[in-house]
């Protein structure tokens, strides 16, 4: 987890000097300035926000119904947190599976991004199956975890 | 991996990621039979009131007229459907039927289609870019295309027209004005390296953006069409002048995917080509007249535009010549294909 955390902040840092660059040298000296640092702004945004989507997942920061497990009693609440992982986990793994699909084609299209970088688009498109998987992941690890509990309470060995 | 899986299985994830607006259109459309109208699906990512949904529309009207109300078009604007950057991708997989991007959206996917964009037609007359989309040349950009998308192109191809570059301070007269511009273009590797040899510095700008950051001096400059600086009334945002340097000529390509090609008879389908000729052979002649009507509403409103003087500067036809060459290796443009266009505009210098 704390790779991944490295690589979002890594990415991120990287947009965000590149977008300074970009809006400085633009001003500033447009000998300087070149027309394709936009474009990978948006690339490293966009695969550092599907790299974070795992990262909230496991934090259980990611988007739940946290208010109705709040006043639900306990054993109902964790029946919903599990019910939306399962939902969770499908819907990911879904569309990691289409993600992949969309890769794939773009892979066969040979699909190019029209800026000076011409860029193979499969790397900017890959993100989100990528995103996808990790948050498919992680619920599958929580779901994972919370059977574990499960059984250890049943067993009387839990804390 | 797309054979293994069921086609209509691929479609719907597609489309729903494609779509990214979340906008569901049907893709179970009915097989077609003798007496039930074959509709054919098109998108479209430009307003009602551009030029070419008005060709696309007529282009419809035509069609079922022809057919006797045998082949409908059904058109979806504005990009309900998808982004045009996207449609090369949905006729591919058949996900639509019909659709006519610029050509600079096809160069995403095949890179021969960016041939008009090459740095060495700036500056030439309308006539030479014309013979050679016209000629072989076009044609085996056209055989490309369809090989790459498994489309069918419709020729001709539909002219916008050719691109000036508009400023907001700086009095545009000739090449050497370009310096240190901060010059948008609308994307595309050769209008990139094109403005950079000239001096500019080219920014790619969504178009969206464009008057925002021309008003706050983000930008100087512009490359577009009369039309489309009319229509976005970019005179408020600043621009007061024009230079007519014919960087690149803008053609949108029809295409008809090969799997609507399929539902269609031969005879459907001859008429359908035919008609689409028929269309095209008199819009060329009204793009020229809305570009004309665009550039005089450009003058009523101070944007005065003069057209760059011709000029025999060898040293600079061999750079760009050279940026050519640049533009196709960075892109993947067939060596042959390059070589044949640089030899047939050195004839006409």
């Amino acid at each position: 987890m704390s790779g991944e955390r490295k690589l979002v902040g890594a990415l991120t840092g990287a947009s965000l000097l590149l977008a300074c660059y970009a809006a400085l040298s633009r001003h500033l000296l447009p000998s300087i300035a070149a027309g394709w640092v936009d474009e990978l702004v948006i690339y490293l945004s966009v695969w550092a926000m599907w790299l974070s989507g795992g990262l909230l997942v496991c934090q259980g920061a990611h988007v739940h119904a946290d208010i109705l497990e709040r006043v639900l009693p306990p054993r109902l609440a964790a029946l919903l947190a599990r019910a939306g992982a399962v939902l969770g986990l499908a819907f990911c793994a879904l569309m990691t599976y289409a993600g992949a699909l969309v890769v794939a084609l773009s892979v066969q299209l040979g699909e190019r991004s029209d800026s000076a970088l011409a860029l193979p688009l499969h790397w900017y498109y890959s993100g989100f199956p990528v995103g996808m998987a990790l948050m498919a992941w992680r619920y599958w690890r929580s779901l994972w975890d919370a059977g574990g509990k499960s059984d250890a309470a049943a067993s009387g060995s839990g804390p | 991996m797309f054979s293994k899986a069921p086609a209509k299985f691929h479609a719907t994830f597609v489309a729903f990621v494609l779509a990214s607006g979340g906008i569901a259109f049907d893709l179970h459309r009915p097989s077609s039979s003798k007496q039930a109208p074959v509709t054919l699906v098109a998108s479209l990512d430009t307003a009602p009131s551009h030029f070419r949904n008005e060709v696309v529309r007529r282009f419809g009207q035509r069609l079922a007229e022809a057919s006797a109300g045998g082949l409908l078009l059904e058109i979806y604007e504005a990009g309900q459907l998808m982004s045009d950057r996207d449609v090369g991708k949905a006729l591919a997989w058949g996900l639509i039927d019909f659709a006519m991007p610029a050509d600079s959206k096809v160069a995403r996917f095949e890179p021969n289609a960016s041939l008009l964009s090459l740095p060495a037609f700036y500056g030439r007359p309308p006539e030479i870019a014309y013979a050679v989309t016209d000629g072989p040349l076009g044609g085996a950009v056209r055989a490309a295309i369809e090989e790459t998308l498994n489309v069918r192109v419709l020729a001709p191809l539909l002219d916008l027209g050719f691109t000036a570059t508009y400023a907001t301070e700086r009095h545009l007269r000739s090449t050497a004005d370009y310096a240190g511009l901060k010059l948008r273009y609308p994307g595309g590797v050769g209008p990139a390296l094109l403005f950079a040899e000239l001096g500019a510095v080219p920014v790619a700008v969504p178009f969206p953006d464009v008057p925002l950051a021309l008003s706050q001096g983000s930008l100087d400059a512009v490359q577009s069409t009369h039309e489309t600086m009319r229509s976005a009334r970019l005179w408020d945002a600043g621009i007061k002048h024009c230079l007519e340097d014919n960087a690149n000529l803008i053609q949108y390509v029809p295409m008809i995917s090969n799997a609507a090609l399929q539902r269609l008879t031969a005879n459907e389908q001859a008429l359908l080509f035919a008609t689409w000729r028929q269309l095209a052979a008199s819009s060329r002649a009204l793009a020229q007249r809305i570009q004309a009507e665009a550039k005089a509403d450009l003058a009523n409103a101070g944007v005065h535009c003069r057209a760059l003087p011709h000029s025999g500067d060898l040293a600079l036809r061999q750079r760009l010549d050279d940026a050519s060459r640049t533009v196709a290796a960075k892109v993947g443009m067939n060596a042959d294909l390059l070589e044949s266009t640089l030899a047939a505009l050195a004839q006409r210098p």
